[in-house]
Order: structure tokens, then C-alpha cells, then sequence
């Protein structure tokens, strides 16, 4: 009540009706609508650095990811249309169209996407074609590769992902998942536990669709008849498991399962999908529950008089080591749940291998099959004392690890049988984790790095001589194999980016545009290092390690050069499916030129290219809405009470203001950060504003009064009686002031997110004659471009931006516009030729902004 | 308890419960109904600044208990959360002037921040319209 009585009083002080107010309501309004804009913004730079990195990494995702997260995108960019309309009252009625024609295209990718495949339920592993770790998850996938390579593999078919996800939905299971992941939010260990366990139970009681049932147990039974003894394993293939999330043991495998068994078999797998420790490895490598999918591999069972796991080098050696073969008599479950100790073959990686030494183990029963299942055998001192492999069958199988690490471009991990025929056969081949050096870099070279920090954008090493983007330089002139060096990561740079090397900025996150396009691209990219454009020097060699997060002086050869462990560790790219096409629309950038005729929602032919678009837009809104304000402000203004050329009103649109402000507004009550730091500026008692300043006669006599260059005989502070407006939030400014002759405008946001950080700036206009006016901006152009603006001038037009600084520097660069708005104040008198620009940038530079000394002598003429 | 009413809508019993009482337990002043009708009803006896909607739910579905919502009562800000998400439905609903549209699971701090915000523009509008939220303090 108390509250409400104050807003009346305040209305009736300021002599303003409901009109006024309701201007600032609706004022509140847009810039709130403009704050959801940068926030919806971030997020579906997120989703796109999401989409990116997991492509990125092959084959680790299914179509149901790359679906979800359209969704999610969809709604974020179709909201910041919204959201800028609302703003602008509706002058971008053209974007919608073009949001609905990019979500046609992406809807006809994704439901071709599975092509031939759709609603296929269960698929012989000779069937599987390259790229299609999506729907048979990876471990199927490989074998199936290696089947196809004309290596021994038992026979198999797999039960698809688009059967789990038949299965899930004809159970209700799926979309209770999703609720559940909500409800066990920031829960217990415990209650993960609990939750699991019941979400398992529920999984091995749910039916399966009857059409999935049914093709399931017919495959199952043709199958066992292949299988030793008429059985049949089954084993987990997510997607995603066995890549560089190896999963390795938390999914399950269940061998000599009868045929008619096969159906609570395939839950029984399924259900390992939510084990509470797989649960809790999904949420440690940030891989979401509800992402997970899961395929079955079913297998004719094999019988085996020996079996074990094979590195195809010292997972310990840094890529140097033996290979090394572990080995059991029968089957080798124990030995994969470190229940035996095995025999160990050591043979040098050679072709042909040559075995090193052969040391036997503690092995004392076997694990062998029965009719119904499996079954324990103690071993009598005969089955100890024969090795599980002869030395020839030991070769044999190292030259196969061989051959299969040759064609994975990695070191494996194998899981192999020898059958009772003495037939060798590869069961499972994953990437194999070596340590000690790590994948694609070398061990950090002698030389003292330049500079050490950032985030690495897309990592990887390269090296050339360095192009420091400056404003003199031009794009055009960048050399081909060149390191890119720029102060931001505009994507005003993509152009430069396929020729390049490698990429240093001194500001910008791994969620930018450009970091997306050099991800895009391939190009070794760090940002936000903080001072690349000082301490390196244009045509200075440079070798980038963005992995490694390190910029080293000349070229590093031990970076740069071929290197084995990087051949060794890089998984070969797998062929993109169809449906890879879907996320291009999602992702590329091709509107990077905000001045280019192109730049219109017309040529909008992705997601990224409308949010690119609308943000810009944005910007550009906002200004228009400070200008509107400036020149009909309403009611809710406020003024400050503070000794400046012109008076200064302030309008809150939120906690801008201390909270309690009465008719007067006093500088140390504005809150707002970056209105704060302005005013600081404005204020500054270095810059004497109020003083004489020389003039020379010629730009005298060419402008209309002399009374402005001296202050009013009357004491009063004021430019021809006009009114300056800053409208504040907490986090945000606009600044509009139309004094005397010239316009200034200034348009920023500046608080945590740094990503949303910017200062737009624009100056245009002066008394005095037209030539005078335009040196003036060029002043005023040299003065912004040595902040770090980037600028463009026109004539007497200057406008500058500058974004994603953290916020400290942020503040620092509008404290200094504000000294700069009052030293170029009138200025256009001065203007008497082009030396004088230099001379008062040397003057500013100096902080003589008063221009107190050599007055005479130091003015050129 | 906060200064402002929620209504949480979600015909799944177990979560909607769940919801309301974390709501609560971070002292946000939230009530739930299993449904669309009880929605509307329940706007009708009881005022709520923010309604935190599911979208498929048997007989009145989330989008059409948002246009129903928009009509009797402008004034009221919508969220839209869903486990079972699609482009169509996300495009519908902002189209209908839905505050956000949230795909299952989010973060119960990132879906208060969103209530607060919804809450935020709530005022606003109310100063724009003559219709501000009742006085509580």
C-alpha cells in the first residue's frame, strides 16, 4: 500500500498522467524482451557447440540426439523472432518464413534420415552399412566393419535402437524417464541407487511391442542353430559405448542364453542401460540419461577352448610398448571381471610379430558352456600346464590385432576365442586408452611458450607467420598458411579462416561464431588468451597447440611435423549418415558480413544464420528505441543532479536506480553498471569542459555563434538548453544526446555473461563547416580504433562496437567514451586542417584533454 | 513464501507432487492440478501469477488449456514443460504467447529462474494493462 501511495506521489511530482507511465511500461517491456533475446541467443550457440563437438567426435550419437536437440533450437530461435518483433513493433515479418522453410528442409533430412532402415527392428550384421553407428549402436558397428574387412567374426544380428525406442514408448518407460531425471535431481547416491533399481525392475517387467517380440525370437532361433550347443549371446551396443567413452564393463553381456529366452534377455541388457553405476559414469562424462540408447548385439554362441583380451600395445607404453595377449582356457568372463589371473604373451608389434615371452598364470577352473547355460570345470595339472595358445596361434592373433589396429588408425582392445576347431575369432574390437602420451600431442617441447591460457576452440597444432588483424590490415592480404591473430572473435574473420593455420584471439569463448566456424573447418583455434595482439608481432613465425592451450615463438617441429602417436590415437573419421545434413541447417554460419546486401532474411538458409541475424538486429533495435526515447522521453524520467554540459535524465527500467530515489537523482545513486561507469567518466574532473578553449579564427567565422565555445555569461550549465536521456537496467545502458549540432549515441550491455557483453557507439553531426565536421570524426574515428573499437566512418558519421570483453574492460572503455564525448565536444571548431588530427589525438593520448599546454606553439597552422 | 502464485499443471500424480513440494521447500508459493480443466477451474477461485503447464495430457491438452488460459486471463505468464517435445508444439505454443517452452528434465534452479522471470514480465504487462498482480506484501 505503502508502495503504491509512492508511485502515485511520484507520478503526480512529475506532473506526468498514465501516459507517461505507460510509455516506460512498454519501454520496460521491449528491453525485457531484448534481455530473453541475448539469453535465448546463448542457448542455441550452446545446443550448436553441442551438436558440433559430438559430430565432431563420430558416430557417438544417435538420430534421436541430434532430433532433440533441433526441438530444443527450434523453439529458442523461433522465440527470438518473436522477441525481436515484439521489439521493433514488427519490422521483421520476413524471418518467420524463413524459420518455417529451414525447419521444412531439416524435418524432410530427418525423416528420410533413416532411408531404407526406418522401422527396421532387427538387422544381420552383414547387412550394416558403413555409418550406421547410430542405429546399431558401435560395438555392432565395428564388427560388422570387420566383417565385412573378411575377418573373422561369429555370426549375429542386431536388435536396433529404433527397437529400444519402439520398446520404450509402447512401455510409457521413455517419457517416465524424463520425469525422473527431474525428480532425482541434486538427489543422494543413494537415491539414484533406489530409483534405478526400481527403474530396472520396471524395464525387465515392461512387454515388448509384439512386432518386436516376434521378429526377435524368430531371428534368435535361426541363429542358434549356428551356436555351440543351439545358444546365443547377447550383448550391450550403445551408441557411443566403446568409442573414446569406453563404458567398458558397466553394460551387460549374456552369454549361452537359450533362443526362447531371448526377449527377458534383451530387457536384461536394456535394463543394464540404467545400473546405477552406468548412471553415475553418463553423468560424470556429461553424457544425459535421456540421451542414452541402446542396441543388442546377439551373437551365435561360440565354445572356446581358449579365449582372452588383447592390447595392441602397452596401454601404458605412450604408443611404444609390446602388443600383449591375455589368456584363459574356455570362456573369458572371468578374466574381463578380474576374477582369474591369466596367462600373458608379450610379442613386439613387427610384421611379421615375434613373441617376446609367454608367462603363465593362476588359472585353477575353466568356464565352459552346458546345455541350459554355462558351467564351472576345475582344471586338472595337465589343462594347467598347456598354454591356452601355441606360439603359432599366438602370432596369428597378434597379426590380426595388427591388422585390425591398422584399419581402426588406433591402438585396439580386442576380445578373442579360439574356437574348439582351433579357428581364431575376433569378438569385440574397441579404441584402445593408452597413456602416458597423449592422443595428438606430443609431450610439451623445450621452448619457453610465448603465451599459456585461453580456451582451446578446436584443438590441434599448427604453425606459421602471423597476421595480427588490425584496422589498417586487410583480410585480402592474409597469407595462405598464415596464423590468424586477431583482439575479438568476429565473424567478420571467417573469410581468412580455410587459408589459415591456426587461430589466437585475445577475447572470445569456445561458443562464438568463430569458433564454431574454425571447428567447422578444422583449424587449430584458441581464444580468449588475453594479450596474443601485443606480444606477437605481424610476420613473426608462430606455432599454435591449442590443445595444450600454448602459442610458442618459430616453428616447433615436434608439434607441427608428422607425428606416430597422432596416427595412432586419432580414430578414423567414420562416413556421416544421410541425416549429418540436418545439422549443417542447424549450424553452418553463412551470414557473417553484417554489410553485406546479403545480410537480409531472405539469404537465411540456417538456424545459426537467423540467430546471427536477429542479434544484429537487436542491437540496432535498441538504438532506434534510446533515439525514439531521447526525442519524446514521457514520464519515470529522472534528473541528475550534476554539473555537465547538458542536463542528464535517467530512466530505470530496472533496479538501474538505487532503490528510494526521490525527484532528485544524485551520480552515486545510479547502480546501473555500465551507466555507473560512464557517468564516472562524464564526470571526470581531469576534463575541464567548462573552460575556453583556443579557437582558430577561420573555424570561428564558419560556424553560427561564438557564444558556444565560451561558457554561458549566465552561468548556467547547459547546451542550448537540450536534454540528455540514459536509460538504465542493472546490466545495461543506452545513452542518447542530441546537443547542440551533433548526435551522440552510445547502446551497451555489461554484466557476468560476458558473451553478451557489448558497446555499440555512434557520433554524427557538428556546427561548423562540412570539412570540419568530418575531421572531427576522423579524430574521433582514431580515438575509438585505439580503444579497440571496431570502426566505420562516413563523412561526419562514426559508428563503433565493440563485444564479448569481460566486464572490467567493459567499464574501463565506457569511462574513457565518457571522457571522450566531452573532450571532442565542439571540437569541429578546431578542425582547422588534417595535422590538427593528430595533433589532439596525441593531445587525448597524453590526457591533456584541457589542451593546456603549447597552446599557441603547438597548433599547427 | 514468495509474493507470487504458481500453478503447476501435469496429470503424472508422482512428478507433479514431486515438483510442487521442491517448489515449495525453496519457498515458492506453488499449488498443482492434474489437468487442463482443473487448470481453468482453479484460475477461476484462485488467482496465479505464473502456470507452469505439461503439454500432453489426456482430454484438454497443454496447448489448448494455454489458449484457453490467454483468453480468460491475459494477465496470467504460461510456461510450457514438456517430456514429450516437438516442433510443432513448441512453435504453437510461443505463437500463443506462451512465456517459454522447456523440454523435460530441466534444472529446478534454472526452472525458478524462469518462474521469476515469467513472475518479472507479469508486473510489467500489469502496469501496461491497469491489471497489476494482487498487492501481497
Amino acid at each position: 500500500m505503502v508502495k503504491r501511495l509512492g508511485k502515485i506521489l511520484h507520478r503526480l511530482v512529475n506532473g506526468n498522467g498514465g501516459g507517461g507511465n505507460r510509455a516506460h511500461s512498454d519501454l520496460k517491456l521491449r528491453f525485457r524482451e531484448f534481455k530473453y533475446l541475448l539469453r535465448a541467443n546463448n542457448e542455441v550457440l550452446a545446443i550448436i557447440a553441442e551438436i558440433e563437438q559430438q559430430l565432431a567426435e563420430g558416430g557417438q550419437v544417435g538420430l534421436d540426439f541430434l532430433r532433440s536437440r533441433y526441438i530444443a533450437a527450434s523453439a529458442k530461435v523461433y522465440k527470438m523472432i518473436r522477441h525481436l518483433n515484439y521489439i521493433s513493433a514488427g519490422r521483421y515479418p520476413l524471418l518467420e518464413g524463413a524459420f518455417h522453410r529451414i525447419r521444412a528442409d531439416i524435418d524432410q533430412i530427418l525423416e528420410e534420415g533413416g532411408g531404407s532402415r526406418s522401422g527396421v527392428l532387427v538387422l544381420p550384421l552383414e547387412d550394416l552399412e558403413p555409418g550406421e553407428a547410430h542405429l546399431a549402436g558401435s560395438k555392432a558397428s565395428n564388427l560388422a566393419e570387420l566383417s565385412r574387412a573378411g575377418l573373422p567374426v561369429p555370426e549375429g544380428f542386431v536388435v536396433t535402437t529404433e527397437a529400444f525406442r519402439r520398446f520404450m514408448e509402447f512401455s510409457g518407460l521413455g517419457g517416465q524417464l524424463r520425469q525422473a531425471v527431474m525428480i532425482l535431481e541434486g538427489s543422494s547416491l543413494g537415491e539414484v541407487e533406489d530409483f534405478s533399481r526400481l527403474l530396472q525392475q520396471k524395464i525387465l517387467d515392461a512387454p515388448l511391442p509384439p512386432e518386436l517380440e516376434k521378429e526377435l525370437s524368430e531371428a534368435g532361433r535361426r541363429l542358434a542353430q549356428l551356436g555351440a550347443r543351439g545358444l546365443i549371446s547377447l550383448r550391450s551396443s550403445a551408441v557411443g559405448e566403446d568409442t573414446q567413452s569406453s563404458f567398458a564393463g558397466l553394460y551387460r553381456s549374456l552369454l549361452g542364453v537359450p533362443p526362447a529366452q531371448a526377449a527377458s534377455a534383451y530387457r536384461a541388457v536394456v535394463a543394464a542401460l540404467y545400473a546405477p553405476e552406468a548412471v553415475v559414469y553418463r553423468r560424470r562424462r556429461g553424457l544425459l540419461d535421456q540421451d542414452a540408447e541402446m542396441a543388442v548385439l546377439v551373437q551365435a554362441m561360440v565354445e572356446p577352448k581358449a579365449s582372452g583380451v588383447m592390447y595392441t600395445t602397452d596401454p601404458l607404453g605412450g604408443g611404444k610398448g609390446p602388443l600383449l595377449i591375455s589368456a584363459v582356457r574356455g570362456l573369458g568372463q572371468g578374466l574381463v571381471e578380474g576374477s582369474v589371473d591369466p596367462d600373458l604373451y608379450r610379442l613386439e608389434r613387427r610384421h611379421p610379430p615375434l613373441l617376446l615371452d609367454y608367462a603363465p598364470g593362476g588359472q585353477g577352473e575353466s568356464l565352459g558352456l552346458a546345455a541350459q547355460g554355462l558351467s564351472r570345470n576345475s582344471l586338472d595339472a595337465a589343462g594347467r600346464e598347456e598354454p591356452p595358445l601355441s606360439e603359432g596361434q599366438a602370432l596369428e592373433l597378434a597379426r590380426l590385432g595388427l591388422e585390425l589396429e591398422e584399419r581402426f588408425a588406433c591402438p585396439q582392445d580386442v576380445e578373442w576365442a579360439l574356437t574348439g576347431h582351433g579357428r581364431l575369432v575376433i569378438l569385440q574390437s574397441r579404441p584402445l586408452q593408452v597413456l602416458a602420451a597423449r592422443c595428438g600431442e606430443a609431450a610439451a617441447p623445450e621452448v619457453e611458450p610465448l603465451l599459456v591460457g585461453g580456451h582451446t576452440a578446436r584443438p590441434g597444432a599448427g604453425a606459421g607467420p602471423a597476421f595480427v588483424v588490425s584496422p589498417d590490415a586487410e583480410l585480402k592480404d592474409f597469407p595462405d598458411g598464415g596464423v590468424l591473430v586477431a583482439r575479438s572473435s568476429s565473424p567478420a574473420l571467417a573469410a581468412a579462416l580455410p587459408r589459415a593455420a591456426a587461430l589466437v584471439t585475445d577475447v572470445g569463448g569456445v561458443a562464438g561464431h568463430l569458433a564454431s566456424l574454425a571447428r567447422e573447418m578444422g583449424v587449430p583455434a584458441l581464444v580468449g588468451i588475453g594479450e596474443a595482439t601485443k606480444l606477437i608481432t605481424n610476420g613473426q613465425v608462430i606455432t599454435v597447440d591449442a590443445g595444450a592451450k600454448r602459442v610458442y615463438p618459430g616453428q616447433v617441429a615436434e608439434l607441427t611435423g608428422p607425428e606416430p602417436s597422432t596416427a595412432l590415437c586419432r580414430p578414423r573419421p567414420a562416413p556421416a549418415p544421410y541425416w549429418h545434413q540436418a545439422a549443417g541447417l542447424i549450424n553452418k554460419l553463412n551470414l557473417t558480413d553484417p554489410h553485406s546486401p546479403r545480410f537480409v532474411p531472405a539469404r537465411c538458409a540456417t538456424f545459426h544464420d537467423i540467430i546471427r541475424y536477429v542479434h544484429e538486429m537487436s542491437f540496432k533495435e535498441m538504438f532506434r528505441l534510446g533515439d525514439e526515447v531521447g526525442r519524446d522521453p514521457g514520464g519515470g524520467a529522472l534528473r541528475l543532479e550534476a554539473v555537465l554540459p547538458f542536463e542528464l535524465w535517467f530512466i530505470d527500467l530496472g533496479d538501474g536506480l538505487a532503490p528510494g530515489v526521490g525527484t532528485a537523482l544524485k551520480p552515486e545513486q545510479i547502480v546501473s553498471i555500465p551507466g555507473a561507469a560512464l557517468i564516472k567518466g562524464l564526470m571526470d574532473p581531469a576534463v575541464d569542459w567548462n573552460r575556453p578553449r583556443p579557437v582558430s579564427l577561420k573555424g570561428l567565422a564558419s560556424v553560427f555563434s561564438a557564444s558556444l565555445l565560451t561558457p554561458p555569461k549566465d552561468g548556467q550549465v547547459r547546451d542550448m538548453g537540450q536534454r540528455a536521456y540514459a536509460i538504465v537496467s542493472a546490466e545495461y545502458l543506452n545513452f542518447n544526446c542530441r546537443v547542440g549540432y551533433h548526435f551522440t549515441a552510445l547502446d551497451s550491455f555489461c554484466g557476468n555473461q560476458q558473451n553478451d557483453n557489448y558497446i555499440s557507439f555512434r557520433f554524427h553531426g557538428g556546427a561548423a563547416t562540412e570539412d570540419r565536421r568530418q575531421l572531427r570524426a576522423e579524430l574521433i574515428q582514431r580515438l575509438l580504433t585505439d580503444m579497440g573499437f571496431s570502426v566505420e566512418r562516413t563523412g561526419d558519421q562514426v559508428s563503433a562496437f565493440i563485444k564479448k570483453y569481460p566486464a572490467e574492460l567493459m567499464l574501463g572503455l565506457l569511462e574513457e567514451l565518457g571522457r571522450l564525448i566531452l573532450f571532442t565536444r565542439q571540437m569541429d571548431m578546431l578542425m582547422s586542417g588534417r595535422p590538427m588530427v593528430d595533433w589532439l589525438a596525441q593531445a587525448y593520448a597524453a590526457k591533456n584533454y584541457n589542451l593546456a599546454d603549447g597552446e599557441e606553439e603547438g597548433e599547427p597552422q | 513464501m514468495s509474493s507470487f502464485k504458481v500453478l503447476v499443471v501435469d496429470d503424472e500424480r508422482d512428478f507433479l507432487e514431486s515438483l510442487v513440494r521442491r517448489l515449495q521447500r525453496r519457498s515458492v508459493d506453488a499449488a498443482g492440478v492434474t489437468s487442463g480443466e482443473a487448470a481453468l477451474e482453479h484460475l477461476e477461485r484462485e488467482k496465479a501469477d505464473v502456470v507452469v503447464l505439461d503439454v500432453k495430457m489426456p482430454g484438454m491438452n497443454g496447448i489448448e488449456a494455454l489458449r484457453q488460459i490467454k483468453q480468460c486471463h491475459p494477465e496470467v505468464e504460461v510456461i510450457l514443460l514438456t517430456g514429450h517435445a516437438s516442433v510443432e508444439s513448441g512453435v504453437e505454443g510461443l505463437a500463443l504467447e506462451a512465456f517459454d517452452y522447456l523440454i523435460k528434465p530441466v534444472k529446478l534452479d534454472e526452472l525458478i529462474e524462469r518462474i521469476m522471470e515469467a513472475f518479472d514480465r507479469r508486473k510489467v504487462v500489469g502496469e501496461l494493462t491497469g491489471s497489476p498482480p494482487p498487492d501481497q506484501s
